[in-house]
């Protein structure tokens, strides 16, 4: 229970990462590749101010946050006049920064000793991760609300237009740069709250948390759903870590002796589901115009479908590899 | 209106325009030229999408040559690129509506009257912008222009790649909002025989020189051939 309340927990995680590269990428065209830069900050500076200066939870998360909101308002300033190629090298560089200062910098960040114990924000009875879990799951659905809200009005349609053409929508009468200034330092350092939540969630830190494929899976999980919907980010964390790695990590029908294999069946049913939606819808399981009916029986669809196949192709391989053995054993008798 | 002196400007290291001088008043001025002879230039230019590298802009008896392109759309001056000039993922009622975001008369009247003069992008308001064909795409852009209760329209060949037929009704649908709403536009194009039948003032543009400015009236051929030869 406690491994899936954890798991559960990490998954809104992303859900919120993606909703913030949604808005990003998906509103305003920025591709911000450093993901895990402005979730590891969060993480790492929450856990360094309570475990080194005894700071509280949400004192450290306030301090984080404020300067969070310096450096993305600063790099902001400094890239996003860029063609898109540059801001993605930039965004990488910046997350490269950050996980290389996490490990330099051994007398705050204990270096790959790792830095511990991170205590949970509430702690009432003995719920705490239980309440971590509703306060995850608070923030998303108000982001979640805020996105949708969003997308039907003017600003959403404004970014949009940006997106598309910037220099036309500059003629617009609004300032584009500034738009996306905001919007880039308010959803990046909602990144870092959400890594200064899971500094909580982790409770012991390590550099090796900081690894480029956060912001891959991030990615991933955005094209995957669509970039250009509302739900996009969530629908696609959902079928990816949701199904992929926890339903498969925690559930899958294999024997024991099997699990090692897990994994690397699982990454290559991923590849194959990726390669699936890019051939065959491009703009991602939900376009922009995708009906909210459409969305729930989609999903539904898509969730029994991916567990269907899952389950039987997991079944069959590990079947097939349990009476390749049993045939060697049979022989090595013999 | 708009003062232009001894403006000139391009992109990165090549020079475009060289030393322009005109005025618009209450008027369409048109642009003419060949291609090449900076006529989109000069549009991006006097919209602000492209800087100044020497002369002066002013608007309305206001210097405007530093202010920015959105400032300048709240000042009452909308830009009409040739191309690329919808927003293709957004329906064309909300492409409308993002013309409305400057502009102090209720959004919904600025609309009815848009629909009034483009009728044709009604009967489409919730259909992409980018499923429009090229006339309706113009439309609507011109109708987006429009949309931001602009005193001047700066419009960039909206006859580029239309037919015949789609030349006509935008032309004719120009000089009504010249006449009905009172808003004067300065018209880039090549279709010299179309825009002198709307024109007031022409200026001819070559190499990025001016060589002629006149009235469109007292224009002949014989000028019109020598200034675009020069």
């Amino acid at each position: 229970m406690a491994y899936l309340l954890f798991s559960l927990s990490l998954l809104l995680v992303y859900v919120g990462l993606a909703q913030m590269l949604h808005v990003q990428f998906g509103l305003l065209g920025i591709p911000n590749f450093g993901v895990v830069g402005f979730w590891g900050f969060g993480m790492y500076f929450v856990g360094v101010l309570q475990v080194q200066l005894s700071m509280s939870f949400i004192d450290a998360m306030v301090l984080s946050s404020v300067l969070l909101a310096v450096i993305s308002y600063g790099l902001g300033h400094l890239i996003l006049r860029l063609e898109r190629q540059a801001i993605l090298c930039a965004t990488i560089a910046f997350s490269a920064i950050v996980a290389l200062l996490i490990v330099t910098e051994k007398w705050a960040t204990m270096g790959v000793v790792g830095l511990g114990t991170i205590r949970y924000p509430l702690r009432v009875f003995e719920a705490e991760e239980i309440l971590h879990f509703v306060i995850l799951l608070a923030f998303v659905i108000g982001a979640q609300i805020y996105l949708m809200r969003l997308h039907k009005s003017r600003l959403g349609r404004l970014m949009v237009a940006i997106r598309d053409n910037e220099e036309l929508a500059a003629s617009l009468g609004k300032d584009t740069f500034r738009v996306k200034l905001r919007a880039f330092t308010i959803t990046a350092t909602i990144m870092g709250i959400l890594g200064g939540l899971s500094a909580a969630l982790n409770q012991f830190l390590t550099p090796n948390m900081i690894v480029p494929s956060i912001t891959f899976a991030v990615w991933i999980s955005l094209v995957l759903g669509g970039k250009e919907h509302a739900l996009g980010g969530m629908i696609g964390v959902f079928i990816t870590f949701g199904i992929f790695d926890i339903f498969i990590e925690t559930y899958a029908p294999v024997s024991p002796e099997f699990a090692v294999l897990v994994p690397n069946i699982k990454l290559f049913l991923y590849g194959a589901l990726l390669v699936a939606v890019l051939l065959y819808r491009p703009t991602g399981l939900l376009d922009r115009d995708t009906e909210p009916r459409d969305i729930l029986i989609g999903s539904l669809g898509a969730i029994a479908a991916s567990i269907t196949a899952v389950v039987t192709g997991l079944s069959w391989i590990a079947k097939g590899f349990e009476s390749l053995a049993a045939r060697a054993k049979k022989d090595d008798d013999a | 209106m708009l003062e232009v002196r001894n403006l000139s400007s391009g992109y990165g290291d090549v020079d475009v325009l060289h030393d322009i001088n005109f005025t618009v008043e209450s008027e369409i001025f048109a642009v003419l030229g060949a291609n090449g002879a900076g006529k989109s230039t000069l549009l991006m230019t006097l919209a602000k999408l492209l800087p100044l590298r020497a002369g002066s802009l002013s608007f309305q008896d206001q210097d405007v040559t530093e202010t920015p392109a959105y400032d300048l759309t709240a000042q009452g001056i909308a830009y009409v690129p040739q191309e690329r000039n919808v927003f293709p993922d957004l329906s064309v009622a909300e492409n409308l509506s993002l013309g409305g975001l400057v502009g102090t008369r209720p959004k919904e009247e600025r609309l009815a009257e848009v629909y009034d003069l483009f009728p044709r992008l009604a009967d489409r308001k919730d259909q992409a912008a980018g499923s429009l064909s090229g006339g309706e795409g113009q439309m609507l852009a011109v109708g987006r222009a429009l949309m931001q209760d602009p005193k001047l329209i700066l419009l960039d060949e909206p006859s580029a790649g239309l037919s015949p037929l789609f030349v006509d009704i935008l032309f004719e649908k120009i000089a009504d909002a010249r006449a009905n709403r009172g808003v004067s536009i300065i018209l880039a194009e090549q279709n010299a025989v179309k825009t002198l039948e709307v024109a007031d003032r022409v200026l001819v543009l070559s190499l990025g020189q001016q060589h002629l400015l006149e009235d469109a009236k007292s224009l002949n051929r014989k000028k019109l051939m020598e200034a675009y030869h020069i």
